[in-house]
């Protein structure tokens, strides 16, 4: 026992240990600083190219200025050993406010008088579509408690997988690019109509097959760099089409384009390969990437990239630095554009993105403060919409917009599983389909089983669209009705035991064959279970067995592949006011991978897809979807549930909140009572 | 012990074999495929036309479409450090630039379609003629990238980085394998082309056969009615297995077949054919290009090379197809979190665990111990989700205690916080460090408390094993006090299984806590992977499964080890 661990060699233990750990934690708190000195470094040199770049307009000096203050109370805030001469007082460093709006006017209207109307650009013979300049929905500063600066933090439900535009599909980064990418043309928030962005005019082939842009000349990304028609040709075919980039899902998106032309500095012609509608809002709609920016990365480190994100819009990322660029794990936090070149800049200096993956922390997250926007789950707003104390210090938005959800259920009008040897269903029958739609009362069932969210739908489109058909009602809930339908179409219990039984015989069913369906559905917790016990029991009070068949999405999509069912439900997802409906409803869509699974195959509706698809006017357009739209109501080949409103939770400090068809513009709002002017510590 | 170690580190290769491939071939059988996972957003489908189309790409790319075999033998090519044939190139960023991949065959021999088809003279010849080498001096881009590619090269040498033999055919690289891809896109749709209307010859076959039944059925005397329903199960169609669940096409099924040359359908499938032939050519030329310009070696290559046939290069764990990226970078980013969570929790276990188990041994069937385990088996029975939940519920919502922050591992402002505890301008500021012990209490706090109940009966039961050992007896009988007993003698020889349980519990630490994770929406391993089983992401899955394999049969080859070191009874030999 001569090697006793005695109390000295305890302590000698304990005190290695802390010196060892306190050199790792310094030597992590060494990295930190050196981290933010390279940022304030980056800064410093991208405001000195920006001073370079000396008459630069858009860049003016009181923009300058404000950025430079802003810096110098960053290098103040961090602990770095940079002293700012003049800073040391701190307390009048407050910076003018930005009275560049009437400069902007004057300038703007300089502009226009030089270039009024210059048409040299344009072919001859069509007409040119005109746009005003992009303004915002709803002014902020007319907003009462106006202030200026400030951050606001949205809740993302899911993991974000990276933010790179083009690279990233998901719904959740849509949100962040938009607000830091610009397109040619967006939809109106308000009219939904397509409107010039960067584009202040442009000009579409009346058989769909050209479009020529003309850029606004004042356009210019986050550094400073003009946009121009070069920058939106290489993003079409040199990011975009470049096999190289794994760009699959645009690509396929855009495989409608043929070529981009580039006819001058501000004016360029995009051709098409085929005539469709969607080929103006499509070649618009695209994000336009800074060549200068992207062209310096090699394809992989761009295949690879999470956060390379830099373009013209109101906010942009803190740092550009493809070293330091964001990753998933950390919240995404853009930063306000000082130098957007549009007229207005947004009042929030940041937006954060903040992920919270489960529902009750979430919540608890958005009451602490941790979060200003959320998107709360379908119990958690019904438990709270009627809660004063929530409701006092927090707002709750719900509307139906071009992104809202449809969910519906679908009748197999087909052969289940194919021709030629599937089985017929009864739903083959447009009576039937429609006397299941009058069975189901799709009121009760947005009051029960969706907590109240919801409307009735009548239609594939959200009834804010103007695809959609106004003169439509949907079909009322009517047993009787339902019954006498059933009845007509040969359905009808003869034997009373509470079954309907076929009562012809001829090419669908044998006589006495009962009125007996599957419905497949896929698992998703407490909602199926009461989606499933309504349609039994409505089944049931008509005569008809309906088993209900729960199965994972895996399954079901490959059940989907197949038309391996009788009933199904599910429901789809839009992103725009208008899409074109011939993958779903075409009967082409029956083969061919489309995803018409249900087999409706009508002559009638798809020469009106056929026709609409080739239809460049809006508005004639929109009249045969409405036709179309009243086809689909007649045959009920789906029983349209209901169109899930957007819900919001909105912290009460956030202003300018406007529920547009669009969807939110976070960039309008602002944090009220925060003081714009820059902290003075 | 040296051979004994060398044969077990050589058992653990066809172990790994094993383990990969059961997982690889579940994954396969997995009924949906990742037709699913990209399709479904939210719980909505995307209504979005083009998704058929973007699978096939994405099939394409990471040759999802391949048998599962072809590509478990894959997986294990790229990540054997061993590589046969051509040698990948690192471009100047650092990144794999694998050697193209073969043209896939056409999906049927042409002989099948007889006389009927007609390959164009020439065919071949044309595609190759379309995708000769852009000549540089006849092209003033070409020219310029070429000049800007040699400037490159030049640069890089002059800072001592390697370049490749060749570094003038880098734009000439880069174009021909644009080119290829594009080829191999436009015969993947034309092959799909081919698809639907095999799809159409068939089922108008079918229809056909199926008039003939009813004829067949009318002309028996049955109901003409009933007829129409009894052929549609009754008629035989030579091609109805042709077309398999989900509407895909055997077509090794469909070669055996006679075609039926008289149905109205028969010449646009020999046209889809013919062009099927024509995208091929086209691609294939496209490949000659592309490889010419490899060979060229326009980047320098990667490994380290033993002749021409074998060479040795990193291990690569490939990409996952639902993020775009590679799954190194995923672990690398998921992996310190996960542990950071486990380094401060194991320590927990043990300091309460250990000391909790010895004072029950002590003090056996004392109220001590049974106080101490009905509380450790209780914790152990609470089910880690609801309290979780209930965690969150209370003690971070401020309208109860709000003492802890609900989820994530920093606050909003913590990108600006300095690092350590701070009084700045005469406040407080906690700290970026403290910021995150913070954060961690909640997590930490649920991945302890079910952790005590296994290892404070593990230390009580060794405890009492020793307790009854005739040295304790002898040192008790020569008056040793109880303490120095429990400390000397017993807990210094209750220590091997305890630390057995160390070593079993670290490959555990890595896979990570999926439900805590969720729970505190903390991007860790857990998250990772069991995002990665949903999407059905091989990739993923496959490097996870290997790593964790991989630590699995290291620690308790090094538990095996320690039991040798720590008593000498113990020998392999």
């Amino acid at each position: 026992m001569q090697n006793r661990f005695g109390l000295k060699d305890g302590v000698m233990l304990v005190l290695l240990l802390t010196v060892a750990t306190l050199v790792v934690l310094g030597m992590f708190g060494n990295d930190r600083v050196l981290e933010q000195v390279q940022q304030v470094e980056s800064k410093v040199a991208e405001l000195e190219g920006a001073v370079a770049a000396g008459g630069d307009s858009s860049a003016s000096l009181s923009e300058l200025r404000d950025e430079l203050n802003a810096l110098r109370d960053a290098i103040m805030a961090r602990p770095v050993n940079v002293y700012v001469t003049g800073a040391a007082g701190g307390a009048a460093m407050s910076p003018p406010a930005v009275e560049t709006s009437d400069a902007w006017e004057t300038a703007d209207r300089s502009a226009s008088k030089s270039n009024k109307r210059d048409e040299s650009w344009a072919r001859p013979g069509v007409a040119i579509d005109w746009q005003e300049p992009w303004a915002m929905g709803s002014q902020p500063a007319d907003v009462p408690g106006f202030s200026d600066g400030g951050e606001f933090t949205e809740i993302f439900g899911a993991q974000l997988p990276r933010i790179t535009p083009y690279l990233s599909g998901d719904v959740y980064s849509r949100r962040i690019t938009d607000q830091v990418l610009e397109s040619m043309a967006a939809y109106d928030p308000d009219t939904l109509k397509l409107r010039g962005v960067l584009a202040d005019a442009w000009q579409f082939d009346p058989d769909g097959l050209w479009l020529r842009v003309h850029l606004n000349p004042n356009a210019r990304f986050s550094d400073g760099v003009p946009l121009t028609a070069e920058d939106v040709r290489w993003t079409l075919e040199d990011f975009v089409f470049n096999e190289r980039i794994e760009a699959e899902r645009s690509r396929s998106i855009l495989d409608m384009i043929e070529d981009v032309e580039v006819l001058s500095d501000h004016a360029l012609e995009i051709t098409f390969n085929k005539a469709l509608f969607s080929n103006l809002s499509g070649a618009l709609g695209n994000y336009i990437l800074p060549k200068h920016y992207y062209s310096q990365f090699e394809e992989s480190t761009i295949n690879q990239s999470t956060g390379l994100l830099m373009g013209s819009g109101r906010f942009k990322m803190e740092s550009n630095d493809p070293d330091n660029q964001w990753s998933p794990g950390s919240d995404v936090v853009i930063v306000r554009n000082e130098r957007y070149w549009g007229k207005e800049k947004a009042p929030l200096d940041s937006l954060r993105f903040k992920v919270i993956t489960e529902s009750v922390a979430a919540l608890v997250g958005f009451r602490n403060g941790d979060g200003d926007m959320l998107t709360p789950s379908s119990s958690q707003y019904s438990e709270l919409r009627s809660n004063s104390d929530f409701l006092t210090d927090n707002a709750i938005y719900k509307w139906v917009n071009m992104r809202s959800g449809n969910g519906f259920i679908g009748w197999q009008c087909g052969r289940r599983g194919g021709p030629p040897d599937g089985q017929w269903t009864p739903f083959h029958d447009k009576r039937v389909r429609r006397a299941m739609t009058m069975t189901l009362d799709r009121e009760q069932m947005i009051r029960e089983i969706y907590a109240g969210v919801g409307v009735v739908s009548t239609g594939p489109s959200s009834p804010s669209s103007p695809a959609s058909n106004p003169a439509i009602a949907p079909w009322p809930y009517s047993l009787d009705e339902a019954r006498a339908l059933l009845k007509e179409a040969g359905w009808e219990d003869l034997n009373k035991d509470g079954v309907l039984e076929y009562q012809m015989d001829d090419e669908y069913f044998s006589k006495g064959t009962p009125f007996k369906f599957e419905f497949t559905i896929t698992q998703s917790g407490e909602t199926t279970e009461r989606i499933i016990s309504y349609l039994v029991s409505q089944c049931e009070e008509v005569g008809i067995i309906c088993e209900p068949r729960v199965v994972d999405w895996s399954f079901y999509s490959d059940m989907l592949k197949g038309r391996d069912f009788d009933a199904m439900i599910m429901g789809w997802s839009a992103s725009g006011p208008e899409s074109d409906p011939r993958q779903i409803w075409h009967r082409d869509s029956i083969q061919n991978q489309g995803d018409n699974f249900i087999q409706w195959d009508n002559q009638a509706a798809s020469d009106l897809i056929d026709e609409g698809r080739k239809t460049m006017d809006a508005e004639s357009r929109m009249l045969i979807w409405h036709d179309f739209h009243d086809i689909l109501h007649d045959e009920q080949p789906y029983t349209f549930v209901r169109v899930a409103p957007w819900i919001r939770f909105i912290n009460r400090e956030i202003g300018n909140v406007e529920t547009y068809p669009v969807g939110l513009e976070p960039a309008e709002f602002f944090r009220i009572g925060e003081s714009d002017a820059a902290p003075t510590s | 012990m040296l051979g004994y170690i060398g044969r077990r580190l050589l058992l653990m290769i066809p172990t790994l074999f094993g383990i990969t491939f059961m997982v690889f071939m579940l994954l396969a059988m997995a009924p949906g495929g990742i037709g699913a996972s990209l399709r479904a957003a939210g719980g909505n489908v995307d209504a979005d036309s083009k998704a058929s189309l973007q699978l096939l790409y994405i099939e394409d790319r990471y040759g999802l479409d391949d048998h599962a075999v072809v590509q478990y033998f894959r997986w294990l090519g790229r990540i054997s450090p061993l590589k046969f044939g051509d040698r990948a190139m690192r471009n100047y960023a650092g990144d794999l630039e694998e050697p193209p991949r073969s043209v896939k065959d056409l999906p049927i021999d042409a002989q099948w379609f007889g006389s009927d088809l007609v390959i164009p003279e020439g065919m071949t010849e044309k595609a190759m003629a379309g995708n000769t080498v852009i000549a540089n001096d006849a092209n003033a881009i070409r020219i310029a990238q070429v000049q800007m590619a040699e400037a490159q090269a030049k640069e890089r040498r002059a800072e001592g980085y390697s370049v490749g033999e060749a570094p003038e055919m880098i734009p000439e690289y880069k174009d021909a394998n644009k080119a290829y891809l594009r080829a191999r896109a436009q015969y993947l749709l034309a092959m799909r082309a081919l698809d639907s209307k095999i799809n159409e010859y068939v089922s108008e076959d079918s229809e056909k056969a199926i008039k003939a039944e009813i004829a067949r059925l009318e002309a028996e005397g049955v109901d003409p009615d009933v007829a129409v329903r009894m052929a549609a199960t009754t008629a035989s169609s030579s091609f109805s297995d042709v077309i398999q669940d989900g509407n895909d096409i055997d077509y090794d099924v469909l070669s055996d077949r006679v075609p039926d040359k008289s149905l109205e359908t028969w010449p646009s499938i020999v046209q889809a054919y013919q062009d099927t032939t024509q995208k091929q050519a086209q691609a294939l030329a496209a490949l000659t290009r592309v490889k010419t310009a490899f060979q060229a070696k326009p980047y320098p290559i990667s490994g380290v090379g033993f002749g021409n046939v074998i060479n040795l290069d990193w291990p690569n764990f490939g990409k996952s197809f639902t993020i775009g990226r590679p799954v190194i970078d995923l672990i690398a980013e998921a992996l310190p979190v996960t542990l950071l969570l486990n380094v401060v929790a194991i320590p927990f276990i043990y300091f309460i665990a250990v000391p909790f188990g010895m004072q029950a041994a002590a003090q056996q069937n004392k109220l001590f111990d049974k106080v101490s385990g009905t509380i450790f088996v209780m914790f152990w029975s609470i089910p880690v989700v609801w309290a979780g939940v209930l965690a969150i519920g209370f003690l971070a919502d401020n309208e109860y205690l709000g003492w802890f922050p609900a989820s994530g591992l920093h606050s909003n402002g913590s990108d600006d916080m300095l690092y350590m505890p701070n009084w700045r301008g005469g406040e407080f500021h906690a700290g970026y460090l403290l910021d995150l012990l913070w954060h961690l209490v909640l997590p930490v706090m649920c991945l302890v408390y079910g952790g005590f109940a296994v290892l404070a009966k593990q230390t009580r039961a060794a405890m009492l094993d020793n307790y009854t050992m005739d040295f304790v007896r002898t040192a008790r009988a020569k008056g040793v006090s109880d303490s120095e007993v429990k400390w000397y003698h017993v807990f210094r020889n209750s220590l091997l299984p305890i630390i057995t349980i160390f070593v079993l519990v670290f490959p555990a630490m890595l896979a990570g806590s999926v439900v805590i994770e969720r729970i505190f929406s903390i991007p860790g391993m857990g998250s990772l992977i069991i995002q990665a089983i949903f999407n059905l992401d091989k990739d993923v899955i496959l490097a996870n499964v290997f790593m964790i394999a991989v630590v699995n049969l290291v620690a308790l080859l090094l538990a095996d080890i320690l039991y040798a070191v720590a008593d000498p009874r113990v020998s392999y030999d």
